[in-house]
């Protein structure tokens, strides 16, 4: 989906109501999936659950799509309570993992499969199939059957089969899992341009970082069946509030700290902070991009330590330091060399305070 | 690649033509102009001809009592066919389908091989036992048609369960959910995808059952009634009272019969795999 062509009427069709997630609970015998998930996903939102495997996002999707029941809590869609409308009765649709296309059915009727159901008529069918495949760009694949196609292709029929609905919200699995990683950033792109032209609300489901952060509006980090932080990109990114959300998005340095005045004190030494902490003892956090090689120390947050190890990556060079193993993401010039004595700047606004 | 030992080779070949060498005794009898004793007496189509036309047997007492079994034997072949296709697919499609746990599943499954792998002549004495205390509710159980049709049934159906679940098995839960998804009901999604999906599978099935009921000859000689001679209780029976040609084409014709029914069977599973 390289170049989307929206038609003005699907565009002009955008979503209407806010998906709301209360308290849901999900037990399944003795485990427990989802421990009381609360979440309000706006209409034309593109919103990631993202969290480890295990972690609830699928089951909570699924609970979504109408596939699973929760054991306590609801749904709502603009207001209305809809956790007991069966999955064929959702203005709800779902891109699956495994895509499920029906073996059987040739593209045409796989996408026409939702209308079908429904008792459209055929001219309606035929106009509604034609303008979602031209928008994914899969006419010129019609009469083929799913087992003709590559993963890139079938991807895109599973799309248009949920699309052509013009569901309210579109739920998305792990849909590009099951790419190779250059088409799967292709995809991002063009997954992202399509939701923001359609305005439909798009839910995805992943364990890919990068792809959360490339797509999204808003990300829920889960873990163990409970969201840890909601926020954009750059809010869950540059603000972590565990130290499970700063290691599971991206690289992180984590410095266990001791309150001290103003500041804290660390192997490092004594760090001053945008913000007193609400802890005696606990972590900060610090993105290995942000902490800065000085060629002296001057003001607060300046350390002297020694390069350990260099690894050169061509648009950048990633060193550890000691005292800590701190972590840092320089400018590939001037190099540094192991060994060599550096002052190391841990910029005061680059420093989060981690709630644990 | 590892070298075979000629040996293996030698005992292969052997071995096949150890399986097949009967069938090729008795068709190659079943076109013998002799009619008694093991000489050659040259070539003749007659024995099968006489099968279909009396007026041409030496013995047109037995080619009514063949062709009137050649229709029981179709009558039992394709009803409990039928039945059991239709019970062993909701069968298969429940025990796959339904949210089981694993400890059910696993009996479940076992329950179903264990009639696969039940003597013949222990199903067939248990039938015995059924039939006469059931004999005091209906007479649908009295020896004869009805009670054989019941008898075959009875084993048909884990068989056409067993290759029904496993098409179900590799087209995987999620087409169901899929089709859910789209908005289909359970009728619609039946008819739409999971009909065609297992057609092959349940024609596969279907074939088997037929095979098995044509050549059974166990449960129908335990279950018979006196009007109710099946193709193989005619073929035992005339072995007692002495071989003739015409049972060795009516024996040939089976065989083949069968062979293509298996190659079929085959044949729809493989492609649908």
């Amino acid at each position: 989906m390289a170049v989307i062509r929206p038609s003005a009427k699907v565009q002009a069709r955008a979503a209407t109501g806010t998906l709301a997630v209360e308290n849901v609970v999900k037990r399944f015998g003795e485990v427990t999936a989802l421990g009381g998930v609360s979440l309000e996903i706006k209409a034309g939102e593109f919103f990631t659950l993202l969290g480890p495997s295990g972690c609830g996002k699928t089951t909570l999707l699924r609970i979504i799509a109408g596939f699973e029941l929760p054991t306590a809590g609801c749904v709502r869609l603009g207001g209305e309570d809809i956790t007991a409308v069966p999955a064929n009765q959702r203005p709800v649709n779902t891109v699956f993992q495994s895509y499920a296309l029906f073996p059987h059915l040739s593209v045409f009727e796989n996408v026409a499969f939702g209308l079908r159901s429904r008792g459209f008529p055929q001219a309606e069918v035929q106009k509604r199939v034609e303008t979602v495949m031209g928008m994914l760009q899969i006419e010129r694949f019609m009469a083929r059957y799913p087992h003709q196609l590559s993963g890139g292709q079938k991807q895109r029929v599973a799309m248009a089969r949920a699309l052509v609905n013009e569901p309210q919200v579109l739920l998305l699995d792990e849909p590009m899992s099951a790419l190779d990683a250059k088409l799967r950033a292709e995809v991002q792109v063009g997954l992202r341009r399509l939701q923001r032209s359609l305005g439909t609300t798009f839910i995805l489901v992943t364990h890919d970082q990068d792809e959360a952060m490339t797509v999204s509006d808003r990300i829920a980090v889960m873990r163990e069946g409970q969201v840890i932080q909601v926020g954009t990109p750059e809010e869950v990114y540059a603000r972590p509030r565990t130290c499970f959300v700063a290691e599971f998005l991206g690289a992180a340095n984590l410095i266990p700290a001791s309150r001290n005045g103003s500041g804290v004190k660390t192997a490092l030494g004594h760090l001053e902070l945008p913000a007193v902490p609400q802890w005696e003892e606990g972590n900060l956090a610090i993105r290995p991009e942000r902490v800065e090689i000085v060629p002296e120390p001057r003001g607060s947050n300046c350390v002297q330590v020694q390069v350990r190890e260099v690894v050169y990556r061509g648009s950048h060079q990633e060193a550890w330091l000691e005292p800590g193993g701190l972590r840092v993401r320089a400018a590939p010039y001037p190099p540094l060399r192991p060994g060599e004595e550096v002052v190391a700047h841990l910029p005061k606004d680059a420093l989060v305070v981690l709630d644990d | 690649m590892s070298r075979l030992h000629p040996a293996v080779g030698v005992t292969a070949v052997l071995t096949l033509g150890f399986l097949y060498l009967p069938m090729l005794a008795v068709a190659i009898f079943s076109l013998n102009q002799t009619r008694y004793g093991m000489s050659w007496g040259g070539f003749t189509w007659k024995w099968y001809q006489s099968l279909f036309n009396p007026a041409l047997s030496p013995d047109p007492k037995l080619t009514e009592t063949i062709q009137a079994a050649f229709v029981t034997t179709m009558v039992l072949a394709v009803v409990s066919t039928v039945i059991a296709t239709v019970l062993g697919t909701l069968l298969a499609i429940a025990l796959e389908r339904y949210p089981w746990t694993r400890r059910a599943r696993v009996f479940l499954d076992n329950l179903l091989y264990l009639p696969v792998v039940t003597p013949d002549i222990i199903l067939a004495a248990a039938l015995v036992v059924a039939f006469s205390v059931l004999r005091q509710v209906s007479s649908l159980f009295e020896l004869g048609l009805p009670a054989m049709i019941i008898g075959h049934v009875t084993f048909q159906i884990a068989f056409v369960a067993l290759v029904v679940q496993s098409r179900l098995k590799s087209l995987g839960a999620d087409l169901d959910e899929a089709a859910r998804d789209l908005y289909a009901s359970y009728g619609y999604f039946v008819r739409r995808v999971l009909l065609p999906l297992l057609a092959p599978g349940i024609v596969a099935g279907a074939m088997l059952a037929f095979t098995l009921s044509l050549d059974d000859f166990v449960i129908s000689f335990f279950t018979a009634g006196p009007d109710s001679q099946t193709l193989p209780l005619i073929i035992y029976g005339s072995v007692r009272r002495g071989v003739t040609p015409q049972i060795h084409a009516l024996s040939t014709l089976i065989f083949l019969a069968t062979v293509i029914l298996v190659l079929l069977s085959e044949r729809l599973t493989r492609r649908s795999a």
